[in-house]
């Protein structure tokens, strides 16, 4: 009786663990995604409205697109705390990495931004905004290749690698 | 039912002011004695020099005791905290404040207002930018209410609101007593337009005044004397329009415009006297063509806001 429960853990854990591998790869897009629309929406507020940086975060954060990940809604909460937008930028990333399964890549990048971020005249933000846009956007599309030629194969190998150690149990 | 703004006691400004640095200096300042917060009005900061307060017309230094009178004792800011204080006064966002730096200041929360000094970055012979902040000067608001009810009184007198000019040398309480003269009409019932080219009337913060004008006052905010004057006068339809040191020739034809449209414009010229405002050729264009009814001579920096003269200009001047 242990044994066939046993065997069925392990295959559904193996199984488990593929498929978690093949949705953080859906989920690393979606989240490139999100920084690419957020920063076009950030490059376009400070173009026309030149909102201070707590202003522009309050207004992401109440921003429906926005409201999956909370990522700008803890940005602004960490500048309402006085913190600088660096600081509440990167904390607001380490309280979501599970979430965003960014690779260190990405969270390189968008640590970049943030740190420029308000530290120079409109032409400066607007160049900055445009040089993340066009990193992320890189990054976005060798993600979506790289899930596109390993999501499934991943699914697949959790399921042979499960099924594989039931029959060795067998 | 408007109940306006509280105009603030010192203690509670002074402590609002130094709120708004980086936490580890906030602190020091709240720390102060009561009597010093009341005093101070100024707040000064150079890089790696010493932290100093100016009270009342001496300068103080900021020393990890308190304060002491002796710089040798005193707080020294290293040129990567000031940037850190200037960095907390924009919120992060220079671009944001711009226009505002080209012209040397930083209009903050509560209506003070932080002066800067730095290195200048020149583009065709304008000043672009400022790198390099070397000093932040952060003078504290203080409205003074009633400092225009005299002023208010004399142009009330007759029921219709006429153009004045109140002259003075500098620091004699000229914004202040506009200021105030704005608020009074406003909470008296007319619609007034301000029109705040350096933001010293209204200081506006993120589009609210931070000074309180009455409830029938609205703000031309960074805008050209004359064509702020021009603009308040053909699409907000004001009873009076107030505006700070006109004598150009430009801002000047702007208030005999609006004179023609039946707006009058109270407004305020530099001069040691009423003799040397009646000598300078615009502000004598202004009394001549009626645009200014009422004159307003004020004491100067020894009692500031005190009227010393006031001339009825549909009497033979001198």
């Amino acid at each position: 009786m242990l044994k066939p429960v046993g065997m069925l853990f392990i295959f559904l854990s193996m199984s488990f663990f593929g498929f978690h591998l093949s949705f953080s790869l859906s989920r690393r897009v979606e989240a490139l995604d999100y920084f690419v629309l957020a920063v076009e929406v950030i490059r376009g507020e400070l173009r026309f409205l030149q909102p201070s940086l707590p202003r522009l975060f309050e207004k992401l954060a109440s921003d429906p697109r926005f409201a999956r990940p909370p990522f700008f809604a803890l940005v602004a909460k960490g500048l309402s705390y006085r913190k600088n937008v660096r600081e509440a930028w990167r904390e607001a990333l380490a309280a979501q990495a599970r979430d965003l399964c960014l690779s260190d890549a990405d969270t390189v990048i968008l640590l970049r931004f943030a740190y420029a971020l308000g530290g120079s005249d409109l032409a400066g933000q607007d160049s900055l905004c445009a040089f993340t846009l066009e990193e992320l956007k890189s990054q976005r599309d060798k993600a979506a290749e790289y899930r596109h030629t390993h999501a499934k194969t991943y699914r697949i190998l959790g399921v042979l690698s499960g099924l594989f150690v039931c029959l060795l149990l067998v | 039912m408007y109940l306006g703004k509280e105009g603030g006691v010192p203690m509670k400004r002074f402590e609002e002011a130094a709120s708004l640095l980086p936490s580890w200096l906030a602190q020091r300042f709240m720390a102060l004695p009561a009597d010093i917060k009341e005093q101070a009005t100024e707040i000064r900061m150079r890089s790696d020099r010493p932290v100093s307060v100016t009270l009342r017309r001496r300068n103080a230094f900021l020393t990890r005791a308190g304060l002491s009178y002796n710089p040798d004792d005193a707080t020294f800011l290293s040129p990567r905290e000031l940037w850190e204080v200037f960095d907390c006064l924009c919120e992060g966002s220079v671009y944001s404040c711009m226009e505002q730096l080209r012209e040397g200041y930083l209009t903050l929360r509560g209506g003070h207002r932080a002066g800067l000094a730095g290195r200048a970055v020149l583009e065709d012979g304008h000043i672009r930018n400022i790198k390099s902040v070397s000093s932040v000067n952060i003078r504290i608001a203080r409205q003074i209410k009633g400092s225009g009810e005299q002023a208010c009184r004399t142009l009330m007198s007759e029921g219709a609101l006429r153009g004045a000019l109140i002259v003075s040398p500098p620091s004699g309480g000229k914004t202040t007593m506009l200021r105030d003269m704005a608020r009074i009409l406003s909470c008296g019932g007319r619609r007034v337009c301000v029109v705040d080219s350096r933001g010293e009337i209204a200081a506006c913060y993120d589009g609210v005044p931070q000074n309180d004008l009455g409830p029938l006052c609205d703000v031309l905010d960074a805008y050209p004397k004359a064509a702020g004057i021009l603009q308040a006068v053909r699409t907000l339809s004001p009873e009076a329009v107030i505006c700070d040191e006109v004598g150009g020739s430009e801002e000047c034809a702007a208030i005999v415009e609006g004179m023609n449209a039946g707006v009058p414009v109270i407004a305020s010229a530099h001069a040691s006297s009423l003799e040397e405002a009646l000598r300078r050729p615009q502000l004598r264009m202004l009394i001549d063509s009626g645009a200014v009814t009422w004159l307003f001579c004020l004491a100067g920096a020894a009692e500031p806001g005190k009227i010393v003269e006031i001339r009825d200009c549909r009497r033979p001047l001198a």
